[in-house]
């Protein structure tokens, strides 16, 4: 589509937990048709970064704009209608329901129809209804779930349950989507095969992709753009190349010589 | 879909029950415990969809309830309001309060929501015990006319026992139909992971406090039907202890099943009037007997069924 162009633009983001910097004066970009990677040392302000951005915390200074408005004010919620979509680290699937209901949640943003419609069932409730389990079929059919759609979703092995939740928010056709360490946990093949999905996400579905990760294989394989962040500050971005051979990153992975 | 037919089936069957009940159940007494057990289901399938849906506990439950019960008994003996009017402004009132109370209390999570809600319903209790001029005090409010709609007055047991009955059948299929909606897999999500909920769009705020309403609204509903049933109503029929029953109903019969509630509350209904015939251990096998039931069955009632039906179902696809 446009690639290039600006979905997301974080200036000067400044966030602090009591007198801890999680975050101090980070700027950060995505742009469509790209998978930009945020990686770092456990604690250097990933997470909170990306809660930042989809509005479960709020900044202390800076802004954040997305389709160049500034959404630094609006609540999760109508981030989550605009189309910004997220899976969670620790999981948060829907154990009350099955695998399908879960990617049926998803949808939520896309259909409209009222109380009224739901009570009566009306023929816009069937309507958004085949619209969301036709969506729904097709998400589960990406990640590779069909099958499993009407177990409970407690039931699904680890593994299964991470790309439930890309399923879920894949249903969503978010506008961008920020995976917070979706490799977590997972072993080599799993690995594999998730790397190979959030390319299709980028190529196949054409959504810009915010990657916290911290399995640098799978970053390098994927990302089109790094930014490295330490102590709460960015400091390095570029190509994964670049970003890999320079020595500040080199110091903050490995430790500083001398110390 | 076969979830919907399923659904339809069941309310189909469930209402050609109610009706068939009366033709082997002659004894007005019967019938009448059948009313009350389906004017406790409709409370009971609203604090399910509260609480065994959306996960938000109420412990104050009877107080909506009693302030439907207490409107229409008010408007339509004191002031002489027409009887329908009266109901429909008591179960709105209802609902009102809940909107009021739910804005402040629903913030609240698990414990701290269960005790505001616990307050209200004390606060709403000792109102109808105090406000003797209004209410009648502890010795009840007398004299409240029968139920009439259209011209016709449901003076007969057996006309009651029919109108509750088709109520509580409605309200079923609402209930049903609401939550095989969008507005329903809402509601789940926000029982598991508000953060989930939100960053798919969810409102969780509004949500919870239209499921609060809502719930009122139902317990408002068979607070009119109650009062224009007895044509009497005292305080003690809405104190703590009921809140506690109704949460009791929604638990014994399974949380987040409809049918489970409409379960619990003819169970818990109908138990203690089997259990006269024990006297003095009444009370202490009631007891004994929830305490069972929940041990041996967690998920409730419905829950258990569903259980055991599926293995059974399993077992006959092996052979």
């Amino acid at each position: 589509m446009f690639r290039g162009y600006t979905v997301l633009k974080c200036e000067g983001i400044r966030v602090s937990f009591g007198g801890i910097h999680a975050l101090r004066d980070v700027n950060f970009t995505a742009e469509y048709g790209n998978i930009t990677a945020l990686i770092g040392p456990n604690g250097a302000g990933k997470t909170t970064l990306l809660n930042v951005i989809s509005g479960l915390i709020s900044p202390d200074n800076g802004h954040v704009y997305f389709l160049g408005d500034d959404i630094t004010d609006l609540p999760t919620y109508l981030r989550g209608q605009m189309g910004i979509v997220r899976t969670f680290q620790n999981l948060e699937i829907f154990h009350n329901m099955t695998v399908l209901e879960n990617v049926l949640t998803g949808c939520h943003r896309h259909v409209k129809y009222t109380l009224l419609d739901s009570l009566l069932k009306t023929p816009d409730y069937w309507e958004g209804e085949r619209f969301c389990l036709e969506y729904a079929r097709n998400a589960l059919e990406f990640v590779g779930l069909l099958d499993k759609r009407d177990m409970p979703a407690q039931d699904l092995p680890f593994g299964s349950q991470r790309l439930l939740e890309l399923a879920r928010a894949l249903v969503a056709e978010p506008t961008l989507l920020l995976l917070d360490e979706p490799a977590a946990g997972l072993n080599l093949s799993e690995t594999e095969n998730l790397g190979k999905i959030i390319h299709r996400i980028r190529d196949e579905k054409k959504i810009p992709i915010v990657l916290v990760e911290h399995d640098m294989g799978l970053v390098m394989r994927l990302s089109d753009r790094v930014y490295v962040l330490n102590f709460g500050e960015v400091i390095a971005q570029g190509e994964p190349k670049e970003v890999q051979n320079n020595p500040e990153v080199i110091a903050a992975y490995l430790g500083e010589e001398g110390t | 879909m076969s979830g919907f037919k399923k659904d339809g089936l069941s309310v189909f069957c469930f209402v050609l029950l109610l009706l068939a009940v009366p033709f082997f159940l002659t004894n007005v007494y019967y019938i009448n415990t059948l009313t009350l057990s389906a004017i406790h289901a409709i409370i009971a399938v609203g604090l399910n969809l509260l609480m065994g849906y959306a996960g938000q506990v109420s412990l104050g439950h009877a107080a909506f309830y009693g302030i439907a019960a207490y409107t229409s008994a008010i408007l339509t003996t004191t002031y002489g309001l027409p009887i329908p009017l009266g109901m429909v402004i008591g179960i709105l009132l209802s609902g009102f309060i809940a909107y009021i109370i739910g804005i402040p209390t629903l913030k609240l999570k698990g414990h701290y929501l269960a005790m505001a809600t616990l307050g209200f319903g004390v606060i709403v209790y000792i109102f109808f015990n105090e406000t003797i001029e209004l209410t009648g005090g502890p010795s009840g409010f007398r004299g409240v006319p029968r139920l009439a709609l259209f011209g016709f007055t449901f003076e007969s047991d057996l006309s009651y026992y029919y109108l509750t009955s088709l109520t509580l059948a409605f309200i079923i299929v609402l209930s049903l139909n609401l939550i095989n909606s969008r507005i329903g897999r809402a509601l789940k999500a926000i029982h598991t992971s508000e953060t989930a909920a939100q960053v798919f769009g969810i409102p969780i705020a509004k949500y919870k406090l239209f499921v609060f309403v809502i719930s009122a609204l139902y317990a408002g509903l068979a607070g009119v039907l109650y009062v224009h049933n007895l044509s009497f109503v005292a305080p003690s029929s809405f104190g703590f202890n009921f809140s506690v029953e109704l949460v009791t109903m929604v638990v014994l019969g399974g949380m987040a099943r409809i049918w489970g509630s409409v379960i619990g509350a003819f169970f818990l209904t109908i138990l203690p009037e089997f259990l006269r015939f024990f006297e003095n251990i009444e009370i202490m096998l009631y007891g004994a007997i929830l305490i069972v039931f929940i041990i041996f069955m967690p998920e409730g009632i419905a829950g258990s069924i569903v259980k055991i039906f599926a293995a059974w179902r399993a077992r006959k696809s092996d052979v």
